[in-house]
């Protein structure tokens, strides 16, 4: 029987749908599966994971005092001491910017072979993966194989499914593991970690997301958007154009290699939908657009357009839907 | 100090799929409009990265390309931003290579030319979007690799990065030689200047063939295979909202959304 082992991110606290996600892609392959952790003292997760449907789960506890935010290096060498120890055929991650940094060097170290982003996985009869991956910003899938006879390791774009919670009668016992590695030459220190945290909810866990992209021509437009978030409990994300133009910070920038958001409705303002954007939002529910060029390609990914100058739109929207909040509240 | 800057020609990506056409025989894609490639707009941010160095410090900037249909115009345009010199590796062989073997050619090229103290790649190219070569390249020249950079600053043989995470970013800190990754947050790229395009003309890049290579080992073997491409079917069948005029057009909106439920 082969083995294929999920990692998650050192620093992801809670179980959410990207791991039962990659978990129920795992399955289907119909190996043994084992989930990897790291950190004991992460006892949220630990818990969480014990009653999912797989065949061991192990939490990997790095050695020294690297291990908060763990630098790549220890993540790296940790995972290949891991993987040769057990025998793992297979790696599967969410795609992560951790998971980016991470798994083709993993893949070197092992010797095995790497797709990153892949939308779909098929495990072949001798081993082999195919793997679905959006090339060219996603106007195009390169039909990717990994070869069987060595280790695979593979990033996965999720997106929220309506999953079933295997869960398991019998809570699994979980396999604390102490590396055997060298932790006295790390060569890339992590001196400091800065994060911000925006106002109301979460971009990437958000039920509505509004997001504005070249065509809003300056910051000022945002700042409207914002409002509509207000009142909506959204959150405001924009395109990789409107971030790099300087109107909105990096942090709101949705897209193939900023955030992923997977919103109930996803509404955008003055973007052309761009397959490299496209790549971030299109695990939406339902996406609503308003742009001036009836061509754009926003609206053949849209449930609902409006073809109009978003200067005129977006008042009458925004009051609209205040009144009809305010409406629904009474 | 010595710079090099890993840099790659890729077709426009602002090329629609209209104009993307696939050979099956090869399993790669070619432009229908005859499109001029352009410079990866990551690899852009890395030489841009090298230059803000090369401003405060007397850096020698190379840039470094592999392949074998390069545009000239384009492979020269880092030269008219301020880099000093160009070396491709060019040959048949390079053609359509995988993200390993692109790696480990690149590693014998740059061990032929010398190390530097600093490599700079663009975090992914915008054609395969593997964004594998650079940590491959890291690992096989057995380089610090520090990833996804919005700010370098180099003093003596010290190297920090601001490395991007979701919502911040990180402080990272190697001691040179490194290998560094550069992401867009780290600001457009200048233009080149005048006396720049005089000085690229004027400018021969190196250029470095499979046999100048003085490879030992057949030990680039490709790890993955392409088997085919496809072009995603799109839904089409998005409901227009149209009022008489834009304002009732976002009422009409509104109200939809009402109905339906999404908001």
């Amino acid at each position: 029987m082969s083995h294929t082992a999920i990692i998650i991110e050192e620093g992801q606290e809670t179980l959410d749908s990207s791991i039962e996600s990659i978990l129920s892609l795992a399955n289907s392959f119909g190996d043994d599966v084992s989930l990897v952790m790291f950190n004991s003292d992460n006892v949220e997760l630990r818990e969480s994971l014990t009653c999912l449907n797989v065949n061991q789960i192990y939490c990997i506890n790095p050695p020294g005092t690297y291990n908060k935010p763990l630098p790549d290096e220890v993540a790296i060498s940790c995972l290949e001491w891991f993987c040769n120890k057990n025998n793992v055929d297979r790696v599967l991650m969410n795609k992560t910017p951790w998971a980016l940094n991470i798994g083709p060097r993993l893949a070197f170290r092992i010797k095995g072979s790497y797709a990153q982003d892949c939308i779909d996985i098929k495990r072949q009869e001798d081993n082999e993966l195919v793997c679905l991956r959006p090339i060219y910003g996603g106007n195009a899938i390169a039909h990717v194989s990994l070869p069987g006879d060595t280790p695979q390791v593979a990033t996965v774009r999720t997106t929220p499914k309506e999953t079933i919670k295997t869960i398991n009668g019998n809570p699994i016992s979980i396999t604390d593991l102490k590396p055997q590695i060298e932790t006295d030459d790390i060569r890339v220190k992590i001196l400091k970690t800065v994060t911000t945290v925006a106002e109301g909810p979460e971009l990437s866990k958000a039920e509505i997301v509004i997001a504005g992209g070249r065509g809003l021509g300056g910051p000022e437009p945002f700042e409207k958007l914002k409002e509509l978030a207000k009142i909506l409990d959204g959150a405001v994300g924009a395109s990789r154009a409107a971030c790099d133009a300087g109107w909105i910070d990096h942090n709101f920038q949705i897209g193939l290699t900023g955030k992923t958001v997977t919103p109930n409705m996803y509404l955008t303002f003055g973007i052309s939908g761009a397959s490299q954007h496209m790549a971030g939002c299109s695990g939406s529910r339902n996406i609503v657009s308003i742009n001036s060029d009836k061509n754009a390609n926003i609206f053949k990914e849209s449930k609902y357009g409006v073809v109009g100058d978003w200067k005129l739109v977006l008042p009458s929207f925004i009051s609209t839907v205040r009144e009809l909040i305010d409406e629904k509240q009474k | 100090m010595k710079i090099i800057v890993c840099a790659k020609q890729v077709f426009d990506p602002e090329t629609p799929v209209s104009g993307l056409v696939i050979d099956e025989e090869s399993v790669s894609i070619t432009s229908r409009l005859g499109m001029p490639p352009v410079l990866n707009g990551f690899d852009e941010n890395a030489i841009e990265a090298a230059l803000r160095i090369k401003d405060t410090t007397s850096a020698e900037v190379t840039i470094i390309s592999i392949g074998n249909d390069f545009v000239m115009d384009v492979m020269k345009k880092p030269l008219s931003m301020g880099a000093d010199e160009l070396v491709l590796v060019q040959g048949s062989e390079f053609e359509n290579l995988e993200p390993y073997t692109t790696a480990f050619f690149l590693s014998c090229a740059i061990k032929k030319i010398g190390l530097p103290d600093l490599i700079l790649c663009g975090r992914q190219a915008s054609d395969w979007d593997n964004g594998q070569v650079p940590l491959i390249l890291a690992e096989l020249l057995d380089l610090a690799c520090l990833t996804l950079a919005q700010d370098i600053t180099v003093q003596s043989s010290i190297i920090k990065t601001e490395r991007v995470i979701p919502d911040g970013y990180q402080i990272l800190e190697a001691e040179l030689p490194a290998l560094v990754t550069v992401t867009n947050e780290l600001g457009e790229p200048r233009y080149p200047t005048l006396r720049g395009i005089m000085n690229a003309g004027k400018k021969s890049p190196i250029v470095l063939s499979f046999d100048d290579l003085d490879i030992q080992s057949y030990d680039y073997k490709s790890k993955i295979k392409t088997n085919k491409i496809s072009i995603p079917e799109a839904n089409d069948d998005c409901e227009f909202i149209q009022g008489s005029d834009d304002q009732e057009s976002g009422r009409l909106l509104a109200l939809k959304l009402r109905d339906t439920g999404l908001i």
